[in-house]
């Protein structure tokens, strides 16, 4: 990885820049902006296709997500909770941003199991779910859920 | 809209893959329909092709992005994609350059394709902008060096990318492209893309027998050649395919001369070293993984294997046990001799070991014990990992910062990191092994333990016959031990051929032998092993020079023969031209590396492309590795799987486990929870009717325990339990014992010594490769003692006074 340019070298705020520049800029890979933005962690460009470029909010947001992984937040927590971009919107607080590491379990499109990550045992995540899905399962019933225990008996 | 899971969290350097985030999987989310594996092995290498079929399900332009492992041995020299009636040939190019090409062609609306070498063993395949309802079949092709064991060649293919640990520091600075490519969602379970394997392989003598302890086979075999399958339609891609096959004879030393696409030849060394063991003092440290991801069947076999390894010390030897994981626990502060109390120490400590130790942090235990002051004893490790690291390059420095001491390796578990395992044996100048929870470790233990436990290791020099190569890989030998194959390249240019030659054209078609000689000296003198072959028969070859390029690339990767020291701008000039050097030598054997990638671009219609929205991303999730600490317990989230078809399924699939070949008789084992054993259908002729059903484990838990009761110096005690549970009451001992002390005119420990041997020979002749290097110990004792005949000299005896004994049946 490269290094990131100095500040003062940062071009006016309503500057455009190409993938390659706003690379070039932030001293990371092109393939690495390009990861960025799939993953949402910066924006989306402004504009499609070859046309599409980047302006100042994206150099800023790419310099946060750096800061962040380099503090130890993982990218899975920036991505859930869009830190890098609510850090630059008006009013944000500044300073690093108080995470604390959980395991998540989506047990359908409501309900969401989640246990901190210090006290997430591969069993007791087990149990939850289970305990979960039966609640979940019991409150309602979809032709769906059936659906999908008649395919688990399907396997060998 | 379905939800492919989220990447799996990291959680701040812990281990790196708890699965942070789990949703239903919906298979059509998943464009990947399957992956089909075809190898054909001849000869020194085999040639392998892995096709992955992707079919877009959804509404929307998709990209897949899949990351897969593959031999880390693999010399990736082929990528392209079938789109319709469209074949795309991808080129090498430099990473970055074929990253552009690939996101260009992307933002253009094309359709375009890119393979990444992440580690030797994990390749990312980017499959861009595949559009509804589209299928392409992308296939990945691989040259490797075929693995010889002795007698045998070894085939091990990994299938999945398995959860790794990543220290937390790197994770602070490492590329977020790199790491998601290590660590790919996992999906307990299953997933919904299966695998098909098919193997054919010719030897250079007979095939005798065919084992494949991970999977259930077909087989069929005809002399020289082999047939495997996967059988069943939709195999898991969770564990290592493993495969070995027998062959009436070991080989010799050869070389093979070849000639790469620009007429430089390119010679082959494939070195056979004799057998003989000189054995002698050595320092013996056991580096074993007791983390997270070793829990189940890794640890068991890690525990089985160190309390054997231990019996096969010698008095003089010093030894220590160091378990990792997040923490080290030494079992004592530093090595210490070799006796009866050290061992029943280690032995009761090594027996209530668990996995209990947190993440795999290999790095601090190899460097405690390399950086601590070493004695008068060569110091040997054996490190014993699962390798399920992101740190292997910290770790192949530190071993290569000590050349002092030499590095063997065991790999154990469903899916050990074979470039962890190799790589750090490369840089210790050791050798690495592996052992699939399916086979026993025993022999693959103790051909480590006989390499570990030689002095004066052979350091080996190659005379190439007067031809001046530009180019040898490995640059740097490693010791010559003693039945262990050595496979070194070299290139020979065609203008720097040897003085008095004649040009190329001259000489083309006219014999031009050469003889090849390595000459490897230890204390003892010198071994002199020759080859020859006739260069004016050096025929283009698709293997052999490409072997011969990613061993040189390899060696670049690993820092070998790098200049070492100098400020940072002196450093950062030398990796340029590593990095120079690499992608030169990658683009002219067109061959992926940690510096190149495939990319190809399938140029479309204006108005085809310019409609759609972009391209949105489908990580591929895979499965997460077998018996995975913690799998059990994971809700199952399954999914339909569809394997590609595999060949013909007309007859019926037998699962096989060996299949061998005795002189009178075809000898079939079937895998333990086969559903169908039609013996009729079998796709080989019996020669014989009786087909055995093997794979017998009994009898080793009362091996173990009879070995646990020799002592540190190799002798036993006539202790009249230990003989007493191989069928010795003490009645009988006693009467035994008698005639024994007259016949020897020596004491009890002679005696029980002398039948303990005895009773290892009958009792447990099967399992001779688990006890022989400690009956070697045991009869060196009783030499030691004026009894230099051993067992030997008495054996008429003791057959008489044993003659009512007969083995135990043990479980029966």
């Amino acid at each position: 990885m490269g290094k990131e340019t100095d500040m003062d070298t940062a071009p006016t705020p309503d500057r455009l820049y190409s993938i390659g520049e706003l690379a070039e800029l932030t001293g990371v890979s092109r393939r690495t902006v390009r990861f960025y933005v799939q993953r949402r962690l910066i924006d989306a460009p402004l504009g499609r296709g070859r046309g599409s470029h980047y302006d100042q909010r994206h150099v800023e947001q790419i310099r946060r997500v750096r800061a962040l992984q380099r503090q130890g937040v993982p990218l899975s927590d920036m991505a859930a909770d869009g830190l890098a971009q609510a850090a630059l919107r008006p009013g944000a607080a500044a300073g690093p941003p108080d995470v604390q590491p959980v395991v998540r379990v989506r047990i359908d499109q409501n309900v969401t199991v989640e246990v901190a990550q210090a006290a997430a045992t591969p069993e007791l995540v087990a149990a939850l779910v289970v305990a979960a899905r039966s609640v979940v399962d019991g409150s309602r019933s979809r032709p769906e859920a059936g659906r999908s225990e008649s395919e688990e008996k399907e396997e060998p | 809209m379905t939800v492919i899971p989220a990447p799996s969290g990291v959680r701040r350097g812990l281990i790196a893959h708890l699965p942070g985030e789990i949703e239903p999987l919906a298979p059509e989310s998943v464009p990947l329909t399957g992956v089909r594996i075809d190898v054909q092995a001849q000869g020194v290498a085999s040639a392998v092709t892995v096709t992955q079929r992707y079919v877009n399900l959804e509404k929307v332009p998709v990209e897949a992005v899949y990351s897969f492992p593959l031999e880390e041995q693999a010399a990736v020299c082929g990528f392209e994609a079938l789109v319709g009636e469209q074949r795309i040939v991808g080129e090498v190019m430099e990473k970055d350059k074929a990253f552009d090409e690939y996101d260009e062609a992307l933002a253009d609306g094309n359709g375009a394709y890119l393979l990444d070498q992440d580690r030797p063993n994990v390749f990312t395949a980017s499959i861009g902008n595949l559009l509804p309802g589209q299928q392409a079949v992308v296939t990945v092709k691989y040259v490797a060096r075929l693995e010889r064991l002795g007698d045998q060649v070894r085939l091990k293919i990994p299938t999945t990318v398995a959860p790794r640990y990543i220290p937390e520091e790197q994770l602070r600075h490492m590329d977020p492209s790199e790491f998601d490519h290590l660590n790919p969602s996992t999906v307990p379970g299953g997933v919904p893309y299966g695998l098909a394997l098919s193997v054919s392989f010719t030897g250079a003598s007979v095939v005798t027998a065919v084992e494949c302890p991970s999977h259930p086979v077909r087989v069929s075999t005809s002399g020289e050649s082999a047939k495997v399958e996967l059988s069943g339609p939709d195999v898991q891609l969770d564990q290592d395919v493993v495969l070995t096959f027998t062959m009436e004879d070991a080989g010799a030393t050869a070389l093979y001369a070849t000639q790469d696409d620009a007429g430089d030849t390119i010679l082959m060394l494939d070195v056979l070293p004799p057998r003989d063991v000189k054995r002698g003092p050595v320092e013996a440290v056991f580096v074993i993984d007791r983390s997270g991801s070793m829990m189940g069947s890794s640890i068991d076999q890690a525990r089985a294997a160190l309390l054997l390894a231990l019996g096969t010390l010698q008095p003089g030897d010093r030894f220590n046990v160091i378990g990792f994981g997040s923490t080290v626990d030494r079992l004592f502060p530093q090595s210490v001799a070799y006796d009866d109390t050290a061992l029943a120490e280690a032995r009761s400590a090594v027996g209530r070991w668990d996995a209990d130790l947190g993440g795999t942090a290999i790095l601090r235990p190899l460097r405690e014990v390399l950086e601590a002051p070493a004695g008068d004893l060569p110091r040997r490790l054996l490190v014993l990992t699962d390798g399920e690291v992101a740190n292997e390059e910290a770790c192949f420095e530190v071993a290569r910062r000590h050349p002092e001491a030499t590095v063997f390796t065991i790999g154990v578990g469903y899916g050990a990191s074979d470039h962890l395992v190799r790589g750090l044996a490369r840089a210790g100048r050791g050798q690495a092994e592996f052992v699939h929870p399916g086979e026993r470790i025993e022999a693959a233990l103790m051909r480590q333990m006989a390499r570990l436990t030689t002095v004066g290791l052979l350091e080996p020099i190659i005379d190439w016959g007067g031809l001046q190569p530009d180019l040898v890989a490995p640059a740097q030998l490693p010791p010559l031990y003693p039945g262990t194959p050595l496979t070194v390249f070299a290139r020979v240019p065609a203008a720097r051929r040897a003085p008095g030659e004649g040009d190329r054209s001259a000489a083309a078609g006219s014999a031009r032998p050469v003889q090849v000689t390595l000459t490897a000296t230890g204390p003892d003198g010198e071994t002199r092993l020759t080859a020859a072959a006739d260069l004016g028969r050096a025929a283009a070859d698709e293997a052999v020079p490409r072997l011969f390029a990613r061993e040189a690339i390899r060696d670049l990767e690993e820092g070998r023969g790098a200049v070492v020291g100098g400020g940072s701008r002196q450093r950062d000039r030398q990796e340029a031209r590593v990095k120079d050097t690499i992608v030169s030598l990658a683009t002219r054997y067109a061959l992926m590396s940690s510096y190149t990638s495939f990319v190809a671009v399938e140029k479309r219609d204006a108005g085809e492309a310019s409609d759609l929205p972009p391209a949105e991303l489908r990580r591929i999730p895979v499965a997460l590795l077998k018996d995975w600490h913690g799998t059990s317990a994971w809700p199952r989230i399954l999914a339909k799987r569809a394997a590609m078809p595999a060949v013909s399924r007309r007859d019926l699939s037998i699962p096989v486990w060996r299949l061998a070949r005795t002189k009178s008789s075809m000898e079939c084992a079937f895998m333990e929870d086969a559903e169908s054993m039609d013996i009729e259908s079998l796709a080989f002729s019996l020669t014989s009717p009786a087909v055995r059903f093997k794979r017998d484990d009994t009898g080793s838990a009362e091996l173990v325990a009879f070995m646990g009761r020799q002592r540190a110096d190799g002798s036993w005690r006539l202790d009249s339990t230990t003989f007493a549970r191989v069928g010795v009451p003490e009645a009988k001992l006693t009467a035994v014992a008698v005639k024994l002390r007259t016949a020897l005119a020596a004491d009890d420990d002679a005696v029980a010594t002398v039948l303990a041997i005895y009773l290892l020979e009958r009792q447990f002749s099967r399992m001779d490769v688990r006890w022989r290097l400690a009956a070697d110990k045991a009869e060196a004792w009783l030499a030691a003692r004026g009894l230099p005949g051993g067992l030997g000299a008495v054996r008429s005896v003791l057959d008489e006074a044993m003659a009512w004994w007969t083995p135990v049946s043990f479980g029966g």
